[in-house]
């Protein structure tokens, strides 16, 4: 038996070794001894295997098993083709049974031996006398194999590594995906590896060139990653990467793909600033890296960097979806999420240190969508919807409203006034209105649909794409926002495989028609005996008082409903990647980058919008603004991979020359013949300039990163960049970065295997390294000269020009020096993956503006402080398959992390206001203590810096409550579950936030006219009513006397409530229709889905969301929709 | 591995041009890296960077244009630009009465008027001491002008001399009112923050030196004429300063250290300019570009003249008691009791340049040096800063103390027989000195606080205000003659010690 196997082993080897026989006899017998006393002695995880077949070769069966369990075969040809055929019927059997009961009848026995199992002719006498060790074997028998690496789809798969296991030889697979080793034992197992593919162990074979086929990897460890200028696999990643794919992204109906990404990164906290479409992102990534700069990560669009902001189009001020840091909205409105591929976020020292000064708040990082070899296929994915309101408070009735006025009235012993409480005296006292209801509960429809055309030979893929998006909104007049996009990508390498070239565009259109005023505002304060907004002309209801002029409180909300906000963007983004492999594992590359982006407003103030009877004061006015910003981006780079000593070389070396301009400008028309000419600026007679803007940034880097990979068990990953940025001044221009990582995959150890045989993988990882920040603005450091403005008669006939603000040559980066150590685990054959990773971030050389005597000639100046801001956390994922059957699988998936920001230490020149914040995280504020209601008197107390009550405090002393809004502790968790052709995710998404502002009252309880007018939440009716009474809600009052008693309220601790939630933030289903109808209708795949965002939520938090945490702003919608995907 | 070779050199061949575009770059590029000019930007459409301004005739002279219209611009009721001193000396000597006196409203005049000043804590919000913050913020501006101008090559040689000689003197300017307004004070004359953020005070002595120095260097940069905003071309306005107006400064500054022959003789040279200056007319003194000017300021506020006049000149309504430190309308103040009575009878002075309305029942006079301050009236008067009369009492007083009796005798005259009174003839010193003394308080009141400046030059401060404080109803101490520095300075200048009495 075994001189067969021998023979089918030997035989190209003949003609080199003439006796080798006897040796290989013995060598092999002496494996299989050795082989089954190590497997005897240790418990084996054997693998689950299926089966049924009636009369199949056993040839095939056995390439299932090898299929099902990622296991080599072993076996000689010869021994099992003249077998007959086996008719079995193994349902989720382990491996083992399944072999023994298979080869029981044909005299084959089997054994394994790592990853491969051998199948062997059964005899007993042979074993025995085999005492040659295999090592002289290998020594004595060496063979030449030649081999090619393709995947399924038999692409050429270049720069696979090929290892011989248990050796130190190892070789890479070239341009076209060949490979050759040499004097390599015979018995040889090589494993080839490539990134995104499963491990492929195969035996060495001489007979002609071997034919490798690589399978995607479907596990989390094995998947493509994408990384700063190349891509690794989570499982040889030394730095801290989480990635989003398309199939996350694609089930969430969100606009904007920032969005998707909550609650499934952990470390990264995303704020929905509003429920619009279009809208605000706030997104911290660990914590506030910068006391008063900049503190968003780096976004990079397929290489190609991507403003954090919109074009200067704030100049009229922010729109209503704007958010404190962003302006118009959130440039990633204008990127359609379909077109995303993976999103990649980048946090640790190792993988952000190599973009050096704009690492420092993390790197995300956007691949799009390509065109892959193929036969041209189509993809449409169409969905529509609705949106909601997705919480609404509990206000006061009109009858709980005019209790409250009454008392009110009582209180301050007055009675309503004709002329401004129309409230009770004009309007009518019978109806209640729910002005939520009115304002905000309508429905916002929902259109998506996207199609994709993509395909390719060997040499060139494309793929083409285009969107179309609409969305309205909540509001009970037509605002919508309408996004058209299209999305190319161009694929060709030569036929040599040594030149590429890669050509990507996104190009988008948006159309978003907003209104100039927020109504939820108006929405809350309401009385709820207002009358109707329109007319039964659906003209505006101005309800004149008795003045003539109209009494709503704060103008009619119908007029302010009637203004549009009309913001067009064109967003552009492109790049270019061309590249030749001069030699053998050495490539010249460089991407080449464009991006532009513009938003132009239009704002115009109708007449109709103005109250009738002070109309003839006003006069039509419009105010247009416009920005644009373009970027280009060059990045040449050389890539070097090489096998030495045994491991995997990678180095890289590359630079960065980028050019950024800004500019916009703001217009305001005026005086107008008619409202139907707003649009226009050549109708107005009188056209103001209001403002411009005009920046430049320049950027220029080196960098280089050098990866060493021995037998994937060691990795060691140095990276170091030299940034030269125009925002610093001459002396500090430049500066330089650096990280150095290592990882040890011990699970790959022998010794683990055998000690941890449950432990599939095992990886201890830690880095260190040097970011920074350089997002302190444009021209900081520069003494730049302005006019003076405001003088309408020039002296001598000439402007004066005068410095505005001091000269700073030595102005320099904050950095950010980040530590971070992880462990990753995987058990039952990664079944349960589990990550926890442990950082420290220390930010310092802080820009602050310093405090000058005036004798410098200005008060401030931007300087660096030595003041040490610091982010400490830890972040937790756990991957579990649940369960895994043919028709049923489960997985979860959750992640939990914890940020603490402190200001470790100050330094001179900090102001006082900072200094009382060093020990704490920089985002306390220091309040009052509010001590509830005078029981005597019915107003607010607080107390005084000696802890005695006032309901008149001092601001200089008494402010001593620290309040930390931040969150403690937040999450995702995620479910999977399928079912046949069925997929059901959801995922909650949980904050823990003690301490968040909340809406305790509209003003003071009682008063009509603040804001839109009087309503409140209903917990101001346990307000005190007489003296004795202990509550939190000060007597009712109609005026202003309680009116410092109320804006103390607002700077005390009674304003922070507890914000924590937890939320359905999304649920799908998807159903792919049987295969049975696919045929039929000629359809790759065809899935109905249903989706639905911010489904259901548990929180305290009083006010509409604690996500967006104001109560001015619409807050996130419900939104749920029904779609179908269909791919020809 | 030789045919392996030469198909690597073919498959070269094939994509030469892309490889060598990519190497070409590749290599072009890592040389580049690091090299300035591709961090360089240029400034923002909207401001202009000092490399730039100082590169060009035309931004480096609306620097200085930028020092004259900010002196002319801020507001000087509650104001913290320099001109405000006319106001506010006037009140802390004895020329100017407050309305309501300590109960008037506003709280920083009162101040001013009780002379008892209260270090502001803050340099931003108006203070007891808002010349201090905007004046140094002006010497910033002189400081890296001059250091600029001194290194641009790219002016023409006449800007430039006339540039740096602006700056210089300007510089002087300043420093000569905060010396005699604080004592010693800190002597900035670079823009390093670094060096002026720490720095102590100077001793006047030196403070006065530099002063001298700056004058004495901006003498000859100056052109003689007046010359118009691109600093080179003559202009009829007199609203840059030109060699003179350095040149009285000079004699000033020489007087106030006692220097009695150089203010003679720089007096002299001044007043020897009669193809430019003469004693006017005293109607017509104030008026813009009149020959008795050697330095005026232009009101860049199109619908108003003078500042002076439109916070001085009382209304039909008469004084009134104005709220909030910033509040620029209103009318606080009007001449006081001790500057009346200095009048001589027949005093054409008296007559011209003091005026009052009936208001209440009472009587107020109100400085009427400036007379138009209607909105929208023609604009007819500049502010001034440098004229004539002044330099005849400097010379007086020069000749007087160097036992010149009769020359000074006969300058103390021209000013008197312009304001219409009979010549005197006091035949020794300190009752010549005496009759100049009262000269200048009758002809220089309410002036750029020539009469605050005089009392503590000539050590009459303790005696005056000794007097004058029971009439405001205050108390005196001599420490009070320095205004106290804003503590926000002492704060973040360690090095720099308060005024002794704060």
């Amino acid at each position: 038996m075994i001189s067969n196997l021998v023979r089918g082993l030997g035989q190209g080897l003949r003609t080199k070794n003439v006796s080798w026989q006897k040796v290989t006899v013995k060598g092999l017998a002496t494996l299989l001894f050795v082989v089954i006393s190590t497997q005897s002695s240790a418990e084996r995880y054997s693998p689950i295997v299926s089966f049924s077949g009636r009369n199949v070769p056993l040839r095939t069966v056995l390439k299932s098993f090898e299929k099902q369990t990622g296991l080599t075969f072993f076996y000689n040809n010869a021994l099992i083709k003249d077998l007959r055929p086996v008719t079995v019927e193994f349902k989720s059997v382990p491996l083992e049974e399944a072999l023994t009961q298979l080869l029981k009848n044909a005299s084959l026995e089997f054994y394994e031996s790592g990853r491969t199992i051998f199948i062997v002719k059964k005899n007993e006498n042979l074993a025995p006398s085999l005492n040659v060790l295999p090592s002289t074997l290998s020594e004595k028998i060496s063979v030449e194999v030649k081999g090619r690496v393709t995947n399924q789809r038999g692409e050429i798969l270049a720069g696979a590594t090929v290892v011989v296991r248990n050796t130190n030889k190892l070789t890479l697979t070239d341009q076209k995906g060949m490979f050759e080793l040499k004097n390599i034992p015979l018995t040889s197992t090589l494993e080839i590896t490539y990134q995104g593919y499963q491990r492929k162990d195969v035996q060495a074979s001489e007979d002609a060139v071997m034919e490798i086929q690589m399978t995607v990897a479907e596990n989390k460890l094995d998947e493509v990653q994408v990384i700063a200028y190349g891509s690794t696999s989570a499982r040889l990643n030394v730095g801290n990467v989480t990635t989003v794919k398309a199939a996350e992204i694609e089930k969430q109906p969100v606009n904007n793909p920032l969005l998707a990404l909550e609650g499934q990164v952990p470390g990264l906290f995303i704020l929905q600033t509003s429920g619009y479409p279009g809208t605000g992102v706030q997104i911290l990534l660990r914590g506030l890296n910068s006391i008063s700069n900049g503190i968003t990560p780096l976004y990079i669009i397929d290489g190609v960097p991507y403003s954090a902001s919109t074009a200067a189009a704030h100049l009229f001020g922010e729109s209503v979806v704007g958010s404190s840091n962003d302006g118009t909205g959130n440039p990633f409105d204008y990127i359609n999420p379909g077109d995303i591929e993976s999103i990649n976020v980048l946090k640790d020292a190792d993988a952000t240190a190599i973009y050096g000064s704009r690492g420092a708040n993390g790197v995300i990082l956007i691949t799009t969508k390509r065109g892959k070899q193929g036969s041209t296929r189509v993809d449409v994915n169409y969905q529509s919807g609705v949106g909601m309101m997705a919480e609404k408070m509990h206000l006061l009735t009109t009858q709980q409203y005019l209790l409250m006025r009454h008392e009110a009235f009582a209180n301050d012993i007055a009675s309503p006034n004709a002329s401004s409480d129309f409230d009770l005296t004009l309007w009518d006292t019978a109806r209640n209105i729910d002005w939520q209801n009115v304002l905000l509960g309508g429905k916002d429809k929902y259109d998506d649909a996207q199609g994709t055309i993509s395909g390719g030979n060997e040499n060139t893929q494309f793929l083409f794409g285009a969107g179309f998006h609409r969305e309205t909104t909540v509001f009970p007049v037509d605002f919508h926002d309408e996004k058209g996009s299209i999305h190319f990508n161009l694929n060709n390498t030569s036929s040599n495989k040594r030149f590429k070239v890669s050509f990507t565009g996104l190009y988008m259109v948006d159309k978003n028609i907003l209104p100039i005023t927020d109504p939820t505002t108006a929405a809350l304060t309401l009385s709820p005996d207002a009358p109707s907004l329109w007319n039964r002309d659906r003209s505006i209801n101005w309800v004149p008082g008795p003045s003539g002029n109209s009494s709503w409180p704060s103008g009619s909300i119908a007029a302010l409903l009637s203004g549009h906000d009309n913001v067009s963007a064109n967003n552009l983004v492109a790049n270019g990647v061309i590249s030749y492999l001069i030699l053998p594992g050495l490539e010249i590359k460089s991407s080449l980058g464009y991006t532009n982006s513009t938003v132009a407003r239009v704002i115009p103030v109708p007449l109709t919008m103005v109250d009738p009877a002070i109309r003839q004061k006003e006069q039509r006015q419009s105010s247009f603004s416009n920005g644009a910003s373009d970027s280009w981006v060059i990045e040449p780079q050389l890539v070097y991979t090489r096998n030495i000593m045994g491991g995997v070389v990678n180095a890289l070396i590359g630079t960065t020359i980028e050019k950024d301009d800004n500019n916009g400008q703001a217009l305001q028309g005026k005086g107008y013949s008619s409202d139907e000419q707003l649009n226009s600026l050549q109708a107005a007679t009188t056209v103001t300039l209001i403002s411009t803007e005009y920046s430049m940034y320049r950027y220029n880097a080196a960098f280089g990163r050098l990866a060493y990979n021995l037998h994937n068990k060691y990795l060691i990953n140095l990276t170091s960049r030299r940034d030269g940025s125009s925002r610093f001044g001459p002396e500090n221009q430049f500066h330089d970065f650096w990280s150095a990582g290592a990882g040890w995959i011990f699970s790959s150890e022998n010794f683990i295997r055998k000690a941890l045989p449950v432990l599939s993988y095992g990886k201890v990882r830690a880095s260190y390294g040097t970011t920074g920040s350089d997002q302190v603005g444009d021209y900081t450091f520069m003494d730049l000269y302005s006019t003076i403005s405001n003088i309408s008669l020039p002296y001598q006939g000439t402007l004066g020009i005068y410095p505005t603000r001091i000269f700073t040559p030595n102005l320099a980066w904050e950095k950010t020096a980040k530590a971070e150590g992880g462990l990753e685990l995987g058990f039952f054959n990664d079944r349960i993956l589990l990550n926890g990773s442990f950082y420290l971030n220390r930010s310092s050389n802080q820009l602050i503006g310093y405090a000058l005597p005036s004798i410098s000639g200005f008060s401030q100046v931007s300087r660096n402080l030595d003041a040490v801001l610091q982010n400490k956390g830890w972040e937790l994922t756990l991957q579990t398959v649940n369960i895994s059957r043919k028709a049923f699988r489960w997985t979860t998936n959750l992640n939990v992390s914890i940020n603490h920001n402190k200001l470790v230490s100050g330094a001179p020149g900090l102001s006082s206001y900072l200094t009382e914040k060093i020990g704490h995280p920089i985002n306390v504020g220091f309040f009052y203590h509010y001590l509830g209601v005078d029981p005597i008197t019915g107003v607010n107390q607080f107390a005084d810096v000696n802890g005695k009550p006032t309901d008149n405090p001092n601001p200089n002393a008494d402010m001593t409550q620290i309040v930390d809004p931040s969150p403690g502790y937040l999450g995702g968790l995620k479910n999977t579950i399928t079912y046949r052709g069925f997929q059901l995710d959801f995922l909650f998404q949980f904050v823990q936030q003690p301490h968040v502002l909340s809406y305790i009252s509209n003003f003071i309880p009682g008063y009509f006219g603040n804001n839109y007018g009087g309503n409140q939440p209903v917990g101001v009716l346990t307000r005190w009513r007489k003296p004795g009474d202990v509550t939190m809600v000060p007597r009712f009052s109609e005026n202003y006397s309680l009116l410092n008693s109320f804006y103390y309220g607002i700077v005390s601790d009674h304003d922070f409530s507890d914000g924590s939630y937890f939320r359905l933030k999304n649920a799908s289903i998807y159903w792919q229709l049987p295969p049975k109808w696919r045929t039929k209708a000629s359809l790759e795949n065809a899935k109905l889905f249903i989706q639905g965002q911010n489904l259901l939520m548990i929180t305290k938090y009083k006010g509409l969301d604690p996500e967006s945490m104001t109560s001015s702003n619409l807050p996130p919608l419900r939104v749920i929709t029904a779609g179908v995907v269909v791919s020809i | 591995m030789a045919p392996k070779f030469c198909l690597r050199c073919a498959n070269l061949k094939k994509v030469k041009p892309g490889f060598y575009f990519l190497l070409l770059l590749t290599c072009g590029l890592f040389v580049s890296t690091g090299c300035r000019k591709l961090v360089e930007v240029s400034s923002p459409a909207n401001v202009e960077t000092s490399e730039n301004v100082y590169a060009d005739d035309a931004t480096a002279a609306a620097v200085l244009t930028g020092v004259y219209t900010h002196l002319s611009y801020e507001p000087i009721m509650g104001g913290t630009s320099l001109p405000c001193i006319s106001l506010v000396s006037g009140l802390s000597s004895d020329e100017l009465t407050l309305f309501g006196g300590a109960t008037n409203t506003n709280t920083l005049l009162a101040q001013y008027y009780l002379d008892h000043l209260t270090p502001g804590v803050s340099n931003t919000l108006a203070n007891t001491s808002p010349l201090w913050a905007d004046t140094y913020a002006e010497i910033y501006v002189l400081n890296i002008a001059l250091e600029r101008l001194g290194k641009s090559a790219n002016l023409t040689p006449a800007v430039r001399n006339q540039l740096i000689g602006e700056a210089k003197f300007m510089r002087a300017f300043f420093y000569f009112y905060l010396v005699n307004l604080y004592g010693d004070v800190p002597l900035a004359t670079t823009s390093d923050y670094t060096v002026t953020s720490s720095l102590s005070r100077t001793p006047a002595a030196q403070v006065y030196k530099q002063i001298t120095m700056d004058l004495k260097d901006a003498k000859p940069l100056l052109t003689p004429v007046y010359v118009a905003a691109d600093a080179v071309n003559s202009s009829v306005d007199r609203v840059r300063p030109n060699r003179w107006a350095a040149g009285a400064l000079l004699a000033r500054t020489y007087l106030y250290n006692k220097d009695y022959r150089n203010a003679e003789s720089e007096a002299d040279t001044v007043i020897a300019q009669s193809s430019l200056y003469n004693l006017t007319s005293l109607d017509g003194c104030f008026l813009k570009n009149s020959r008795e000017a050697i330095w005026q300021l232009q009101p860049v506020n199109s619908n108003w003249n003078t500042q002076d006049a439109q916070v001085f000149i009382l209304p039909a309504t008469g004084p009134t008691s104005i709220s909030g430190a910033y509040n620029q309308s209103g009318y606080p103040v009007y001449l006081s009791q001790q500057l009346l009575g200095s009048f001589e009878n027949n005093d054409a002075r008296r007559q011209s340049w003091v005026d009052s309305v009936i208001s209440r029942g009472a009587i107020y006079y109100y400085p009427f040096k400036y007379k138009s301050a209607s909105l929208n009236a023609p604009l007819t008067e500049y502010t001034m800063v440098l004229r004539l009369g002044e330099q005849f009492l400097i010379r007086a007083e020069a000749r007087a103390m160097s036992n010149d009796i009769a020359g000074s005798q006969s300058d103390l005259n021209n000013i008197r027989v312009r304001a219409n009174l009979n010549p005197i003839f006091p035949g020794d010193v300190a009752s010549l000195m005496d009759a100049i003394t009262r000269e200048r308080q009758t002809e220089l009141f309410t002036e750029w606080g020539n009469r605050w400046l005089d009392l503590k030059r000539t050590g009459e401060v303790n005696t005056v205000m000794d007097a004058v404080a029971v009439v405001k109803r205050t108390t005196w101490r001599s420490e009070w003659q320095y205004y106290p520095l804003p503590t926000y300075d002492i704060v973040q200048d360690p090095h720099l010690v308060q005024n002794p009495g704060y």
